[in-house]
């Protein structure tokens, strides 16, 4: 049973362990890919590691108002700036600075909580929806393709991918991702400067 | 075109580009006319738009394997996505996420304990702070990395966090006892109220262990198990206000990796 958003983080703020290695499920992929985009791979599993450890050690700061997927990428963001800090300045690339740091920098972060949260919306569907619109997403295969790869008939897989957007539609709403359409502001992610996760 | 059983799934289609040319002229001459169809055109078009972003933004990373290929034919097999192994039955993600280390639960060590154990390791042991360390400030048994044995003499350079000083951490192991000295260059007048201290530092888990004043003008001599040298990985320097916090300031000047 997969918790949402907010439950998780409540469960994280007092002090659940088990919470803590649900939302390393959860966000862990995602962190990795945003971490090693600007540390590169050496240290994306330090910095990886190191996001967590701070989530853990400061979860008691959790706020409900922002979204759990926002709080991550707001300390993963700070460790990456801190891993760059550490190089020579020489070897880090102004285009890796300008990724991680003020409004742009911000800006990625909330893309890839978002990202996050999507993923962890999906991983709610039912299997088959969620493998149909996986397969289609984020394998990039044409429902013809999905069809034969499952062996169904087409028309189910068209049925399953049309009611997993609909079912995922509702689930995002839960992150707060909804737009007008379904009355939800949909500004619960983002990435803060101020995270409370400073040392 | 009239309306199908499921419209959704026409609009899906339509968005992905997995209609005919044919059907697509049908579809649009009918959501010109439909504004039911027009609004559900609304909320599919909303998630497929963030499925793409999601997906364009993720790649292949975080696709899970789908049972049924598991137990797929080989013609299946043969035509699995890209990142995917199928060289077998088992289909692995492209990449896998390495191991969380799971913090020990919180504990709370008495100030004055911790307090004493700094007080054996610190020789020049001025002003030495105690801790309240918790489980979450503990880091976790398996995040201690195995550092190569400290050699029986060795030296690293300090080199400047703020600031242009640089120094240098000699250690020297002729037994139990790590010999430690900190030798500093260029380092400002701290001022008054404050001074330079000096802290083992295992920079994945930020856990500190405090070491002593340092001295700008001389070098500075600190004797440290051998055990506890190799649970930290560097020395830092740090600047302090002389206020009564024992903990970092967070104003490093100089940090040595070893």
């Amino acid at each position: 049973m997969v918790d949402d958003d907010d439950v998780l983080g409540q469960r994280l703020a007092d002090g659940d362990e088990s919470a803590l290695t649900e939302c390393y499920a959860r966000y862990g992929p995602t962190v990795l890919a945003y971490v090693r985009r600007h540390v590169g791979p050496d240290e994306a599993e330090d910095v990886l590691q190191n996001t967590f450890l701070d989530l853990w050690r400061h979860s008691d700061r959790y706020d409900p108002r922002q979204s759990l997927g926002g709080w991550v990428f707001t300390i993963a963001r700070r460790r990456a700036i801190d891993a760059l800090r550490r190089r020579r300045p020489a070897v880090v690339q102004v285009d890796t600075l300008r990724d991680l740091v003020g409004e742009d920098g911000r800006e990625i972060a909330e893309r890839f909580a978002w990202a996050a949260d999507v993923r962890a919306a999906m991983s709610r569907l039912p299997d088959a929806q969620r493998e149909a619109l996986e397969l289609a997403y984020f394998a990039d295969h044409t429902q013809r393709d999905i069809s034969r790869l499952l062996q169904v008939p087409i028309g189910t897989v068209k049925a399953r991918m049309a009611r997993g957007t609909r079912a995922l539609g509702d689930l995002l709403v839960d992150y707060g991702h909804s737009g007008d359409s379904r009355g939800e502001p949909g500004t619960r992610t983002s990435v803060a400067d101020d995270g409370g996760a400073s040392e | 075109m009239t309306h199908s059983a499921e419209p959704d799934e026409n609009l899906l289609c339509l968005l992905r580009g997995e209609l005919g040319r044919e059907q697509t002229r049908q579809m649009a001459e009918h959501l010109r006319e439909c504004e039911s169809c027009r609004l559900a055109l609304v909320d599919v078009a909303e998630i497929h738009g963030t499925l793409v972003a999601a997906a364009r933004l993720l790649g292949r990373i975080t696709v899970e394997s789908p049972a049924a290929l598991s137990a797929a034919s080989p013609s299946a097999a043969r035509t699995a996505p890209a990142g995917w192994d199928v060289s077998g039955d088992l289909v692995e993600p492209a990449e896998a996420l390495p191991p969380l280390r799971v913090p020990h639960r919180r504990r709370t060590f008495p100030r004055l304990a911790v307090g004493i154990a700094a007080g054996v390791v610190v020789v020049a042991g001025l002003g030495v702070g105690s801790f309240v360390l918790t489980g979450r400030d503990r880091p976790p048994v398996s995040a201690v990395r195995t550092a190569p044995p400290v050699s029986p003499g060795r030296s690293v350079v300090l080199e400047p966090v703020t600031g242009t000083a640089a120094g240098r951490v000699s250690m020297q192991t002729p037994g139990a006892q790590t010999e430690m000295t900190i030798s500093t260059k260029g380092l400002p007048d701290a001022g008054s109220g404050r001074f330079y201290y000096a802290w083992l530092l295992d920079p994945q888990t930020q856990k500190m262990l405090p070491l002593g004043v340092v001295n700008s003008r001389n070098a500075m001599h600190f004797e440290v198990p051998t055990g506890l040298v190799k649970r930290y990985h560097a020395v830092d320097i740090s600047l302090q206000a002389d206020n009564g916090n024992p903990g970092h300031s967070a104003t490093s000047v100089l940090r040595a990796l070893y």
